[in-house]
């Protein structure tokens, strides 16, 4: 029997791997990457949350639906900046775009 | 209506005159502007003289003969208007309910006189500009100024209410600053119109502190209040010495009394219209008018022989100057100061009436001599007296105009000056008779200068100025300007015939030496004193001339003619020999290095105490500023760390505080 207990761990399991993606990776597309996986634990939360309580009603979905169009968006206009950050920088890993460290 | 209900218009038509000129006097044609101005100082001149007429058809008559007998009350020939003196009154800034301070237009026969006085002279000075300035950039705004500086002086006059006149007297302050320097491309003028103004400025704190006093004395700032015995006797001695010297320090900055005299020569940079206004109808006589206004206190404080003192010194010491100079406008200002010093010295001989008739006299014949000298110098191009070419061949109505008003300079009868200085001389002899022979030796140098500048510019051909040159070498130094920087006036071009002025200069020249004749003959023994006496506030007798005038007028008119008959021995046969010797003449033109002291002495005592203040400033102010500069800098060496660049950190940050809002929101 599949409950709303084992889609929450996955959700929490996609969580911590974006989590730990975003803060370990030096490569800012590797990062991009894992702030997709956050974003889908996110809608995976919603969707799943609202399947179970009342079938009838599709507000979490909606809500996966729109975290979708706004990753979607958010993913171009990160590449565009990654473009010119490898073109000004030379690379897109974290340590090349230190300028303002203190 | 009566010409008392419109006496509000007299200082607003020229004030309302300034804001449509300074608004849209650029886009008038040619010469309208000044004509405008001239107008508006027209209907002025009509509803003052209209009020002159009220005002002496109010005013009570005084039997003369009966008053120097000492017997007050039959005196009174005829009483006055109950109503007289008039007395308008406006709530102003009155804030629920209590009284603020009312706007008071207060019309005795003094400022009725004044006002008539100030109209006149300041319309004929406004015609005289319309061809002086003409071709003048900035000729609207040049009438726009004259507008409101003759605004502030009438409004200055008819105030019944001190706070207005210092308002009046501010305006008047900044104007003549703005009209000094009116030709502001020359450096000369650009400093004279701060000395102008930093020296009149100083004074005027005297009037502002003297005024607050006065309003903690006695609670309101109202003129004819001041001269009632119960307030009087409100105030301690002391106190009203103190005050009436502080409001004298005042007077003594505006009409130019030795030592703060120095501002009025420089002043002479101003187109010559100005020097007129400045130096005859306005400025320097709102100086003596303030001190005659403040008389009862001053009576009170037993101080006026203070008044008296400086007066008498700094007649003698302007006319001992004046004969040292080549230039027209400048003998003609140490003239001005040479005779408002005589009008502070019948001030401080009880001369009150006298005082104020001089006031007058000298108000028309100097705005004559100073619009004459502007004609001079508009034919002659020049205004050294060495360079003018026989004027009175050129020029004869000038000439005629020019000399009515120096005979009443020099006191020659029967010309205005004459019966008015020797009415003050008089009031001397009574009661300070050094003085009066200080005043007397005064007035043979008056006469001196006077023959001289008349026979070198109107008689002498044209000859090479022999002070130009050594006053060129040494700059100015006492506006503090060097060789490269004080320009000297250019000489006419060679071959330059002067030419006589335009109609519009003559007639103001003609009106001015007439009404200086008019105010001389109301003020004489021929017409029974008839100013003295409408002037006269029945109060004390003595303030009034004595009889037995008869023998000064002889030795008023022989000091004059003995004055006047040495320079015509001297300059006649040869101007151009050197009498005096040369260190002398030096000292003379460079005003006995007064000016020059104050620049360096009290200019480095006024800035020790700014030296003082900027080693303040830069040690223990700007090390403050620096401390806390530093401690943000300490601060931010530690907290640096925390902007790593890497945006992971930063992401890290988030977390955890996502986290502890999560935590703390839990709990």
């Amino acid at each position: 029997m599949v409950t709303l207990g084992h889609f929450l761990l996955l959700s929490g399991l996609l969580m911590a791997i974006g989590l730990y993606g975003v803060l370990t990776r030096r490569n800012l597309i590797a990062v991009l990457m894992s702030v997709e996986i956050l974003l889908n634990a996110a809608a995976l939360a919603f969707a799943s949350v609202a399947a179970f309580r009342d079938p009838n009603l599709f507000a979490g979905q909606v809500f996966a639906l729109f975290i979708i169009v706004v990753a979607a968006a958010e993913l171009s206009i990160g590449f565009a900046i990654l473009l010119n950050v490898y073109r000004t920088h030379g690379a897109v890993t974290d340590d090349a775009i230190g300028e303002m460290r203190g | 209506m009566s010409y008392v209900e419109l006496s509000y218009w007299i200082p607003l038509l020229p004030a309302l005159g300034f804001v449509l000129l300074i608004l849209f006097g650029r886009s008038l044609p040619g010469r309208s502007s000044g004509w405008i101005a001239t107008a508006v100082m027209a209907v002025a001149s009509v509803l003052a003289l209209g009020l002159l007429r009220d005002v002496v058809l109010a005013a009570p008559g005084w039997n003369l003969a009966a008053l120097l007998g000492g017997n007050h009350e039959e005196a009174l020939a005829k009483a006055g208007s109950p109503d007289f003196p008039f007395r308008l009154e406006w709530t102003w800034l009155a804030i629920r309910g209590e009284a603020g301070i009312p706007l008071v237009i207060y019309i005795d026969a003094l400022a009725a006189v004044v006002t008539a006085m100030v109209a006149l002279a300041s319309l004929f000075i406004h015609l005289f500009s319309i061809g002086y300035m003409h071709g003048e950039e900035r000729y609207p705004t040049f009438f726009a100024y004259l507008q409101l500086f003759s605004a502030a002086m009438l409004a200055f006059v008819l105030a019944g209410n001190f706070f207005h006149s210092l308002l009046a007297w501010e305006v008047m302050g900044l104007m003549s600053y703005l009209l000094i320097g009116f030709l502001y491309k020359k450096k000369t003028a650009q400093q004279a119109q701060k000395k102008a103004f930093i020296t009149t400025k100083l004074a005027d704190l005297g009037f502002m502190l003297g005024l607050f006093w006065l309003y903690l004395l006695i609670g309101n700032f109202d003129l004819a209040d001041l001269a009632s015995e119960q307030t009087l006797a409100m105030i301690g001695t002391g106190a009203a010495a103190a005050v009436g010297l502080l409001v004298f320090v005042a007077a003594m900055g505006k009409s130019a009394q030795f030592p703060l005299h120095v501002w009025l020569l420089d002043a002479m940079e101003g187109p010559t219209p100005v020097s007129a206004m400045i130096h005859a109808a306005t400025m320097v006589a709102a100086g003596v008018y303030l001190t005659g206004r403040f008389y009862p206190l001053l009576i009170h404080g037993e101080v006026l022989w203070v008044v008296a003192w400086v007066g008498a010194i700094t007649a003698l010491f302007a006319a001992v100057l004046a004969p040292a100079f080549a230039d027209v406008k400048k003998i003609l200002a140490w003239s001005t100061v040479s005779q408002l010093g005589y009008m502070f010295l019948g001030l401080g001989v009880f001369g009150w009436a006298a005082a104020m008739f001089h006031l007058l006299a000298h108000a028309f014949f100097k705005a004559l001599l100073f619009l004459g000298s502007g004609s001079m110098i508009h034919g002659a191009k020049t205004q050294d007296i060495f360079e003018m070419d026989r004027l009175k061949k050129y020029m004869p109505w000038t000439y005629w105009t020019f000399l009515i008003g120096a005979l009443a300079l020099m006191g020659i009868p029967p010309f205005a000056g004459f019966w008015s200085k020797d009415l003050i001389l008089h009031a001397a002899e009574e009661h300070a008779r050094f003085l009066w022979l200080v005043g007397l030796v005064a007035a043979f140098f008056t006469a001196f200068y006077t023959t001289r500048m008349i026979v070198i510019a109107f008689h002498k051909p044209r000859m090479a100025s022999p002070w130009k040159a050594a006053a060129w070498t040494q700059g100015a130094p006492w506006l503090n300007l060097g060789p490269d920087e004080a320009e000297p006036d250019p000489s006419p071009p060679e071959g330059h015939h002067p030419h006589e002025s335009g109609a519009e200069m003559i007639t103001a020249l003609v009106a001015l030496a007439v009404l200086s004749l008019l105010v001389g003959f109301w003020g004489s023994p021929l017409f029974g004193y008839g100013l003295l006496t409408l002037l006269y506030w029945g109060e004390a007798p003595e303030l009034l001339p004595a009889a037995k005038l008869m023998g000064g007028y002889v030795t008023g008119t022989l000091v004059a003619l003995a004055g006047a008959g040495l320079a015509v021995y001297w300059y006649a046969a040869d101007p151009l020999r050197q009498r005096a010797p040369l260190w002398l003449t030096q000292a003379l033109q460079r005003r006995l290095y007064l000016d020059e002291f104050y620049y360096r002495v009290l200019g480095a005592l006024a800035q020790a105490p700014t030296y003082a203040l900027e080693l303040f400033d830069r040690y223990v102010v700007d090390a403050l500023v620096d401390l806390v500069g530093y401690l943000s800098l300490v601060a931010s060496s530690f907290l640096r760390h925390l902007q790593s660049g890497r945006f992971a950190v930063y992401a890290l940050y988030m977390l955890l505080g996502a986290l502890a809002l999560y935590v703390g929101g839990v709990r």
